[in-house]
């Protein structure tokens, strides 16, 4: 199975349909799709018939009594594109929680050398406007080197 | 253009409507009735065959088939999901199906050697204990269905 995005399955409502259709289920009873789904009759009605049209799903009608019934099952094609689909949307995922883990990493670590920065100063003040005392090493760490001036020294900081 | 940052909530969407299908599939009273009485049927085979004139068994089958069939139609039409037919080579239904024929085995032996040893009443025990087995392992394979529902095909 390859993951790729399958157009006419991206939109939200037939990506429910279809998702829910390969849930497990042999076939699904248009009332029961409509309320998992979240969606209108009309609504339903027109993206399965795209759906039928491009051959991912099939249609049953028949009545009971007086009442139509209308049930749906998703085709061996249909179920292919959504398993790469699926899989598609699942790399995504993962890309984008890896990313917002690693900008959040950037964001603790910022804080953290801040931090430090802002305790080293409390407990040894320098005079900020000389390079020589407060400056970046060239090396390219975030860390900042802080040289004390001894005479400077709180007496708070024990 | 894809929206990146709205394609994992949709993933996130497909779950929570996966569960909302997985509730709707609940067993009725009359489904878990009618299985009862079937089973007990089943567990009333060895007192038949001891006290009650031997006849021939294949009626008997042939209509809890159809009783069965009748049943999976009805549920299918108070659900709204008509599940795929399976047997033990199901992987997720194996130890439930597994434990409902060593259950249906043991009871229906237990019944005979007691029936044999002119104890009926325990033996009616075994059968009710055989009964209240086989509902339990029902429900255990409704629970294997909905996380199956739950759960979904795919990788969502």
């Amino acid at each position: 199975m390859t993951a790729k995005p399958d157009p006419l399955i991206h939109p939200i409502t037939r990506l429910s349909i279809c998702g829910l259709l390969a849930a497990g289920a042999d076939w699904v009873e248009f009332a029961a799709l409509r309320d998992a789904a979240g969606i209108s009759d009309s609504v339903l009605s027109k993206q399965s018939r795209v759906l039928e049209d491009a051959g991912y799903v099939e249609v049953r009608k028949g009545a009971i009594g007086r009442r139509p019934r209308t049930w749906f099952r998703l085709t061996a094609e249909g179920r292919q594109a959504l398993e790469g689909h699926l899989a598609w949307l699942a790399q995504l995922e993962k890309a984008v929680s890896a990313s917002a883990r690693d900008m959040q990493k950037a964001s603790t670590e910022q804080a953290l050398t801040l931090g430090i920065a802002v305790r080293l100063l409390e407990c040894h003040p320098v005079d900020l406007l000389s390079p020589c005392v407060f400056g970046f090493p060239p090396g390219g760490t975030q860390l900042p080197v802080i040289v004390a001036n001894p005479r400077r020294r709180s007496s708070s900081c024990g | 253009m894809h929206d990146v940052a709205g394609e994992p909530a949709a993933l996130e969407l497909l779950r929570v409507q996966r569960g909302r299908l997985a509730d709707r599939m609940r067993l009725t009273w009359w489904y878990q009735s009618g299985i009862a009485i079937l089973w007990a049927m089943v567990f009333a085979s060895p007192f038949s065959s001891r006290y009650l004139r031997p006849v021939p068994s294949w009626p008997f089958l042939v209509a809890a088939l159809v009783v069965v069939c009748l049943l999976q139609w009805g549920l299918a039409r108070a659900t709204g999901i008509r599940l795929p037919f399976r047997n033990l080579r199901y992987r997720p239904g194996r130890p439930v199906g597994i434990a409902a024929l060593v259950a249906w085995f043991a009871a229906s032996e237990t019944e005979f050697l007691l029936v044999r040893h002119g104890l009926p009443v325990a033996a009616i025990g075994v059968a009710a204990l055989g009964v209240a087995a086989e509902m339990a392992l029902l429900q255990a394979a409704l629970r294997v269905t909905r996380r199956e529902l739950r759960g979904g095909g795919g990788p969502a």
